[in-house]
């Protein structure tokens, strides 16, 4: 009886040896501090963030990458003489932080403040001539994100149809031309898309306190919600045409005779000044515009500005519905245009669509020039063309700014998003080797 | 005294395993990389805000916005405040506010942080101040380059004030429309368009719908105590921002060449084509 309980069912227990270690080794796991590490951050797809204490060449390294660009002053620490200050000057702070800071909030990032050649200041620890460009999720390319640009052009679904009375499927944003062949088919085709960044905002208000329920009275517009837009988003049932696109195999062996209908072209003489009231404008500089010859030079520029839309609208730049079949369409991806070829007993039918506009950036209420190019690069001529731009409700039609080099019977209606539909119908048919440009001026809402 | 034991215990022998058991279990829930997933799981809603209720406490939805994927925190998102003509606002400083600034003027703002605002010079109601917050939850990605000429805009309407002074709490969210949802209609002298929805709808949850939200404005009519303004409570710890100076039109030169006084000097590079 020394008070120590004694075991004699003669059990295999536990040695209390092990049992020990046991609990030393889980104390010991647990007590370790596990922390996500640097890679593990990279693997998971967020990048690191650069710590208060690093060094400024990788401070800048991760501006570049969030392009925070120029962060000017704050009144009292950056005067005249700063701003004037052109070149790689550093500013000195005088010790003192540029921004409005409270010592009590998380550690700006540091480093020293320069101003590039335009006097403006620059993101602290950016040196100048740092790369900064427009930051898009891998994978994804430019204009991103998309809800911030503005779209004007291609074929969004449900696509364009042939309908008894003209065309069908003609949504906002879309932009398309219908004509007729030698054959006596019709056509439907649609241009390429063009983006502007012009990001517009609007506000939701609630309102509490006594009256609350009378303020909710009030209320207006919500119902926004079932905007007609998203609906016809939602009957995307148009892409059923898809499929008949990919037996069009023969899209590979009309690149040859795409070729010839480079060396046609449309010659200068057909785009007459007739109904412009001025000449080329700057924007409209390029040879596939002024004279309907693509010049390979001038690829690259014309691209700029719907590189990015290919990315976003590659689903739907090559679908082109004929009666409810694929027309066989010699367009890459890369390329900035849309051409089409339509074979027939009596010759060959080729439309080459091109849309550009005046600027990439916009604000309410500035005004945007959207400029169409249509040629018939083909060997028959096109009759009974008819180009569709359905705008969307976020740019204004100007009235009396369409412009035509060929002759048009333009029509304006209202389509049922609440914005307007313009419509082209040439008078005469277009012979090939011809071509023509639209030219009108829309303001952004 | 010594206990004896003597009885058998059919459970003693699985006492330990079962404790080696939860033992590893515990290790194994404790080593797993919650961190690496957490981007996994907001990556299947990427491009969505994440909705959160209005009733969040302010800072909350931008901090878990600028915690997410992409260039969001540390970036001065640049936001430019409008408001009736003679109102002015005085941002939070750490020993209370600025000076005051005449609208608008244009402020580069921490996404996930929450700024205080003073308002003064009401119209119809010199004297009287109000402490709006302002909460950026989210930022644009303009072109390079054009950060500035296309700031998100926080409209302070008179309404929204006159409210605010008889004492109600007006919310505001301020979001980026969705250009397939946008109304047909133009901004007019009125300013931007917005909506109003019932006390017991959420507005961050209505915008979400509408678009991608971006700010929160938040205006009772409660004025602080004297001692008040300097609590860093109260300035939501006065996060760091930058105050733009303001937009500066440049009118078009005189047309070159109409007389000796206004032609252009000579480039280094000689003529232009």
């Amino acid at each position: 009886m020394n008070g120590s309980l004694v075991r004699t069912d003669g059990e295999t227990g536990m040695s209390p040896w092990l049992r020990l270690l046991l609990i030393a080794i889980c104390t010991l796991i647990f007590c370790s501090c596990k922390t996500v590490s640097k890679d593990a951050a990279q693997i998971s797809g967020r990048a690191p963030l650069p710590s208060p204490d690093s060094n400024p060449s990788q401070l800048a390294t991760y501006s570049g990458q969030e392009a925070v660009r120029p962060v000017s002053y704050s009144a009292g620490d950056v005067g005249p003489g700063v701003s004037s200050n052109a070149g790689a000057a550093e500013v000195s702070d005088g010790g003192h932080p540029l921004m409005m800071a409270s010592p009590t909030v998380p550690p700006a990032i540091r480093g020293p403040i320069y101003v590039d050649a335009q006097g403006n200041v620059l993101p602290r620890g950016t040196p100048p001539g740092a790369v900064t460009g427009a930051w898009t999720p891998p994978g994804i390319a430019a204009p991103w994100p998309q809800d911030e640009f503005l779209a004007d052009g291609g074929d969004l679904p449900p696509f364009a149809g042939l309908a008894e009375n003209g065309v069908t499927g003609i949504n906002p944003e879309d932009t398309v031309a219908r004509f007729q062949t030698a054959d006596g088919k019709s056509r439907v085709q649609a241009f390429n898309r063009v983006f502007i960044y012009s990001p517009r905002f609007a506000s939701v208000r609630q309102v509490v306190g006594v009256q609350a329920d009378e303020q909710a009275e009030k209320v207006v517009g919500v119902s926004t919600p079932t905007h007609m837009a998203r609906i016809e988003e939602v009957q995307s049932v148009g892409m059923g045409t898809q499929n008949y696109q990919a037996r069009a195999g023969v899209q590979h062996r009309g690149l040859a005779i795409f070729e010839s209908g480079q060396r046609d072209g449309a010659v200068s003489q057909a785009l007459g000044p007739r109904g412009f009231s001025d000449a080329f404008k700057p924007y409209e500089n390029f040879s596939l515009i002024v004279k309907g010859q693509m010049v390979a030079d001038e690829m690259p520029t014309l691209a700029q500005s719907i590189q990015a839309a290919i990315a976003w609208t590659a689903d739907s730049q090559i679908q082109v519905v004929v009666n409810g079949r694929a027309a066989s369409e010699e367009v890459g991806v890369s390329r900035v245009h849309s051409l089409y070829r339509v074979q027939s007993r009596y010759g060959e039918g080729k439309l080459r669509l091109v849309k550009v506009a005046s600027t990439a950036t916009a604000l309410p209420g500035e005004a945007v020039d959207f400029t169409l190019r249509f040629d018939n690069v083909g060997t028959v001529p096109i009759t009974d063309l008819v180009i569709i731009d359905n705008l969307s409700t976020r740019l204004e039609y100007v009235d009396g700014s369409s412009q035509a080099s060929k002759g048009v019977e333009f029509s304006v209606q209202r389509n049922e998003a609440g914005s307007l539909t313009l419509q082209w119908r040439l008078t005469e048919p277009l012979p090939p080797g011809e071509g023509g440009v639209i030219r009108f001026q829309c303001r952004v809402r | 005294m010594q206990a004896v034991h003597t009885g058998t215990c059919p459970l003693r022998s699985t006492h330990w395993r079962s404790t080696v058991v939860a033992l590893l279990v515990m290790w194994g829930v404790h080593s797993l990389p919650v961190d690496q997933l957490w981007p996994v799981a907001f990556a299947q809603t990427a491009g969505l805000q994440p909705v959160f209720s209005i009733q969040a406490p302010p800072g909350l939805v931008g901090a878990t916005r600028a915690a997410g994927p992409g260039p969001v925190a540390n970036y001065f998102q640049p936001v430019e405040i409008r408001g009736p003509h003679g109102l002015q606002i005085a941002f939070a400083d750490q020993n209370g506010f600025t000076e005051f600034h005449n609208l608008p003027v244009t402020a580069g703002l921490l996404v996930g942080r929450v700024y205080r605002l003073k308002v003064a010079g009401i119209p119809q109601a010199e004297g009287v101040e109000l402490f709006p917050s302002l909460e950026v939850i989210d930022r644009l990605y303009p072109p390079p380059g054009q950060e500035r000429h296309f700031p998100i805009i926080v409209e302070l309407h008179p309404d929204d004030l006159r409210l605010a002074m008889e004492g109600k709490y007006v919310t505001r969210v301020i979001y980026l429309e969705d250009p397939q949802q946008a109304l047909p209609v133009a901004e007019g002298t009125g300013g931007q368009l917005w909506f109003e929805v019932r006390h017991d709808q959420d507005p961050l949850a209505v915008a979400d719908a509408l678009g991608r939200p971006l700010v929160i404005v938040r205006m009772g009519g409660r004025v602080p105590l004297p001692e008040e303004e300097s609590n860093p409570a109260f300035l939501f710890g006065s996060p760091p921002l930058v105050v733009f100076p303001p937009k500066v039109k440049v009118l078009p030169g005189p047309p070159s060449g109409n007389s000796p006084a206004t032609a252009p000097h000579p480039t280094p590079e000689g003529r232009r084509p």
